[in-house]
């Protein structure tokens, strides 16, 4: 299936790996991308062994009232189901090259692909702006409070990073939607309670602000830690000494050699930040990628199911790829062969 | 209502012995900010959560009067539960009830206070959690060190891309896989584990949420470890030790190890905290009746007076065990006077 968006993101995979081969030299290209590949391998067996050993039979649910087991055994036969395991694995990984998801259990008109090609922009522009405000909220956070250390400014922020981080999203969710409605009964301005509609700001406030909630304590204590030790270094002195500003000292010293750290952090931030799209989206009713991860499962459809936990185990992968490829080219202390 | 329970008192002794040696140990002021801190968040968490169940739908008073009632009948129960009073001297008693460790009766089971139901969440909660976070530093951390002491070999390669597949993997689909597994297993008459329940005296029942939950966190121990030891690797005093001529496994565990364990711990802490929390997805999948299972319940039932419980309980846990990394960081590396 060669569509435009398909061949766009090749290109840039394609790119990114040749740019790693020539910055960071061939032998670690070559050692991740046979991670890489080993990572796919794993994810697509298990995946595969998932949908092969679920009850149920693709077979019987589409025979129906028609079943009789003659009809069963040819139906089957012509979806290759009566091959064996490792035949059938093989077919799943051949199609998986060519793109081919095979069609949806339930709505049986639509193509896994067609399916998840309307989820995957949702949930990227949700994750995406998720991640960036983590970011951009929590990482200033983290640096004021480390340049304060342990004054009011730095307890302040650390308990209200704190208590975002304990209560779990769904219940956040819930004194949302409880706050709304009650907002609603009063004919006040509220925000919607459900629906995806980018980039309406009223609409998609919520649920990033949600998503990003729970990241950015973590990213505002972890930037503090950082910038504690480095700013106790002896080369922050040196500068200090040498008469620069504090804010020079600050930024262009500290900092960044304390981002070091909080780029390793992003590829597990993407994990997480997957893991809790699937509550929120389910929620938040966003149809995205993680709400049909969620959907496959209650409906049992399997193929859907497979679709969305292959691309969301490669989007990790490949994101914890950038991650390691970014941190070999920030700190030119580390010689990675 | 002060419960007299042991368990009750001993934490409350724990907490209070703690305090006293983080104040000798770290100094009185920063004792004292901590505490601050530990009463702001819970005043921000006691006062949000009191908001929700105070514009929540539904009425206390018209739930238990059922097909009882009168407007009148309403009334009456209404101020007899101080439901009239004004929305901050409500807060107060809220305040007040909680100190008395009060938490209020659940909407929904009306014989039983949150105070019993969370009683019984939280050493489930504690008891999975502890023994899975063992069970991951257990797995996580010896791979993190054998991964960076054998840097960009294949065995470090493997065992980067065997914990990422586990780490990429969604955790509810590691579990539906499981799941699945057992079906099937179940199916062919192999021995196999149940999908649900939780009973202590039968352990079989404990291995799966334990294994699965470990195995879903251990990937992100692994990558830290790894990347911890890598830098320690590179610093001056280790290419010192090797000068002095300390034997490689010395070098590894009594030098490398012990100074990169500081970003370990620091990691460690907010996990400690969700230990109460319930790893809530594993609850819910397995049916164990933990602290996280009761949160997710107690939104679906509209049981405001739970969910404020379970919250208010997160709080103070997150808080508390912030606290404590925080110390544990200040013992690991003597270098930190003040946190």
């Amino acid at each position: 299936m060669a569509n435009l968006p398909v061949i766009v993101i090749l290109a840039v995979i394609v790119l990114f790996l040749a740019f790693t081969g020539y910055r960071l030299g061939i032998r670690f290209l070559i050692k991740r991308v046979a991670g890489l590949i080993f990572v796919l391998i794993g994810v697509t067996f298990i995946t595969f062994m998932m949908g092969y050993w679920a009850p149920g039979n693709a077979v019987i649910g589409q025979l129906g009232v028609h079943y009789t087991p003659k009809a069963a055994a040819t139906l089957l036969h012509f979806y290759g189901l009566d091959k064996p395991w490792y035949q059938q694995y093989g077919d799943f990984l051949d199609r998986l090259i060519h793109l081919d998801l095979g069609n949806s259990y339930i709505a049986r008109d639509q193509s896994v692909w067609s399916i998840l090609e309307r989820g995957v922009p949702i949930s990227m522009e949700l994750g995406i702006t998720a991640l960036i405000i983590t970011v951009v909220i929590g990482v200033p956070l983290g640096i004021l409070a480390a340049v304060r250390a342990n004054k009011a400014t730095d307890t302040v922020i650390q308990t209200i990073a704190l208590g975002l981080y304990a209560i779990p999203s769904f219940v956040l969710i819930a004194f949302f939607a409880v706050a709304m409605v009650k907002l609603a009964e009063a004919g006040n301005p509220h925000l919607p309670v459900s629906g995806w509609d980018f980039p309406n700001p009223a609409s998609i406030a919520a649920p990033i602000l949600i998503t990003a909630a729970v990241g950015f304590a973590y990213y505002t204590r972890l930037t503090r830690t950082s910038m504690i030790e480095t700013l106790r270094q002896d080369y922050v002195r040196t500068a200090r000494a040498k008469g620069l500003r504090e804010r020079t000292v600050i930024v262009r010293h500290a900092f960044r050699n304390a981002m070091i750290p909080l780029v390793t952090v992003l590829g597990p931030s993407i994990a997480y930040i997957v893991n809790g799209l699937f509550i929120v989206e389910f929620l938040f009713n966003i149809p995205g990628i993680g709400f049909q991860t969620v959907q496959s499962i209650e409906q049992r459809d399997w193929p859907v199911l497979q679709g969305t936990v292959i691309i969301l185990a490669i989007a990790v992968a490949l994101l914890n790829l950038l991650t390691d490829v970014v941190y070999g080219i920030i700190d030119p202390r580390i010689k990675v062969s | 209502m002060v419960s007299s329970d042991l368990g009750a008192i001993l934490t409350l002794v724990v907490l209070v012995a703690f305090l006293a040696y983080t104040g000798l140990r770290f100094g009185f002021q920063f004792l004292v900010r901590r505490i601050a801190g530990l009463i702001f968040v819970l005043v921000g968490v006691t006062f949000v959560t009191f908001i929700m169940g105070y514009f929540a739908p539904g009425d206390a008073a018209v739930g238990q009067l059922g097909i009882h009632y009168t407007p009148q009948a309403a009334a009456t129960l209404r101020h007899f539960y101080g439901l009239d009073l004004p929305w901050y001297e409500q807060y107060g008693g809220f305040l007040n009830n909680l100190i008395h460790l009060n938490l209020g009766t659940s909407f929904i089971n009306r014989d039983q206070t949150v105070w019993e139901i969370l009683q019984r969440g939280v050493p489930v909660s504690m008891t999975l959690g502890l023994t899975s976070l063992a069970l991951t530093l257990l797995i996580g951390v010896p791979l993190g060190v054998v991964a960076a002491v054998r840097a960009n070999s294949h065995t470090d390669t493997l065992i980067q891309s065997v914990s990422l597949v586990l780490y990429a993997l969604p955790s509810f689909v590691i579990i539906v896989f499981f799941d699945i597994l057992m079906i099937k297993m179940q199916n062919l008459d192999l021995p196999h584990l149940p999908v649900a329940g939780w009973d202590l005296s039968q352990p079989q029942t404990l291995i799966a949420p334990i294994a699965i939950d470990a195995l879903i966190g251990f990937a992100y121990f692994t990558r830290l470890t790894r990347t911890s030891m890598l830098e320690v690797m590179r610093e001056d005093y280790i290419r010192a030790a090797r000068a002095k001529g300390v034997s490689e496994r010395n070098v590894i565990y009594k030098h490398v190890f012990r100074n990169a364990v500081l970003p370990l711990i620091t990691a460690i802490g907010p996990s400690i905290a969700f230990l109460v929390n319930g790893a809530f997805l594993v609850e819910l999948f397995f049916n164990i009746p933990g602290i996280g299972f009761q949160t997710v319940q107690s939104i679906e039932s509209r049981d405001w007076p739970v969910l404020q419980g379970t919250v208010i309980i997160l709080a103070v846990a997150v808080v508390l065990m912030n606290l404590v990394t925080d110390m544990f960081y200040g013992f690991a590396d003597p270098r930190i006077r003040v946190i």
